[in-house]
Order: C-alpha cells, then structure tokens, then sequence
C-alpha cells in the first residue's frame, strides 16, 4: 500500500500544528500556567489526521481530489480531540472555560487558520461557541481507536495499516463538524461582500 | 503555560471536574422568545414555500 503522506507535506503539517498550539501560550489567551501543552504528542497528532483524511477520501471523495478545507479543518479537530495534546494542570479544579475545554479551543483555532476565518467573532451569541466547544467534546473518533491503542501500548504499526472504513458512530460528528465550517464559511464570504 | 515533550500515555479522553464544568453543563443560554402564533409561521412560510418544495424535490430525486 502507499504511503499515507510524504515526508515533506507530513513535517509541514506537525510545524503547522505546533505553531498554532504554541499561540495558546500567550498570556491573553491562556491565563497563568493553568494547562499544559503536551508538544510530545505532536507527531502523534499529524500522524491521527493524515489517518483519518485518507479514511475520509475513501469514504467521500472521489480519487484524486484534494480534501476541500472545511473537511480538513473537521477532520483536524476531530483529530485534536481524539489525540488530547492539552491538559489542564490540575484535572479536579477547572475554574475557566480555557481549563475545561482547553483541547477544543485548541481545535477551534487550528480551524480558523485552516479555513483563513476569524471564528470567534461577534455575529453568534457566546451561546453558539460555547455550544460548538461541547459539540467538539462529544467527538469519539472511533476510527482512530486502533492507532490510538497501539501508540498507548507501544505497538505502532505503518500508517497504511490504520486506514480503514469511517466507523459508523463517528458519522454524525464529523457530518456535523463539516456542516458547520461550510455554513460559517459561507456567512464569512457573505459579510465580506456586503458593504 | 508549561510545555512537556512526554506524550504523558496512554492517550485517552480527560476526567476534567471543577467550578467551570459545572457552571457550564448547568448555564441558561440567552434565549427570550415570544411563543409562536401559527398564523406568523404560515405568513413567514408562504413567500418561500415554493423555493422550499423546489428544493426538496431536487433532493429527493438524487438517483444512484
């Protein structure tokens, strides 16, 4: 079988991501040192995505197309929430949202730099983010369970080996995900039109 | 914000519990409406009901 991803596009993808986490160490985003950024996990992260994408293509896409960016940007989240590269530092004392949702913040970010749009804006009530945060925790991905479990037991296998139908639990959630940055990007496109 | 390059395994979902877990599975959203007179409804649907049947129609039609 083929390999998932090519070493450059791979090493782009992990600076990308990282880049995007090390945002979160600033001050106005994160107050103090309340969650910790496990940067090991990194690797792991791209490895999850490149996984899922190819899973999704064969699922969706017809051969030979590239992954439309509200698609990458639902499968990066969905590949965020499963791989957990934050952790609050104390798991029993959450006081701020930033503590309790941390990986789904993290995930809302890599999305608007995916899709180049500022997602938390002003055009939704904080009713609409907070629920998106929730929406982003109720994401299984069981599709990545068997690489998941075997980078848990020290048992990594290639990668190709982990591409496999999308399990049909996770059908809602990444239909969901998707839908929802489509919409968000066509409002975006609307509001930059009108005067 | 502390950085660790331990992958801290095995992976797994977060037992996160405190103040902000509460607060938020328990919070009221903004929400105040009128309750829904039918007959607004019906005038709202009225302008868009072909556009809407048009629509529905296409997609139900979708063949493989």
């Amino acid at each position: 079988m083929a390999a998932v991803v090519d070493v450059r596009r791979f090493s782009e993808r992990q600076e990308f991501l990282t880049s995007i986490g090390e945002d979160l160490l600033k001050p106005s985003i994160q107050q103090g040192n309340l969650i910790v950024f496990r940067i090991g996990r990194m690797k792991v992260l791209t490895e999850a995505y490149f996984i899922l994408n190819e899973c999704y293509k064969a699922w969706r896409i017809t051969p030979g197309h590239f992954t439309e960016d509200p698609k990458v940007a639902a499968l990066t989240c969905a590949a965020i929430i499963k791989i957990v590269p934050y952790r609050p530092q104390t798991l029993n004392m959450a006081k701020t949202v930033g503590e309790f949702k941390c990986n789904e913040i993290y995930a809302l970010n890599c999305a608007s730099a995916i899709l180049g749009i500022p997602l938390i804006s002003d055009e939704f009530k904080e009713d609409f983010w907070l629920r998106l945060l929730e929406i982003l925790s109720d994401i299984k991905c069981r599709t990545l369970d068997a690489f998941v479990n075997d980078v848990s037991a020290g048992q990594q296998k290639d990668l190709a080996f982990y591409v496999r139908d999308i399990d049909p639990e996770d059908y809602l959630g990444i239909n969901s995900l998707i839908t929802i940055f489509e919409l968000l990007c066509s409002k975006h496109k609307k509001s930059k039109l009108s005067p | 914000m502390p950085i660790t390059k331990d992958m801290e395994l095995p992976i797994e979902p977060l037992k996160i519990d405190g103040p902000a877990v509460r607060g938020m599975n328990a919070r009221k959203e903004d929400n105040n409406n009128k309750p829904i007179e039918v007959a607004k409804l019906v005038a709202a649907y009225e302008p868009i009901k072909a556009k809407v049947i048009d629509g529905l129609k296409r997609l139900a039609a979708i063949t493989y």
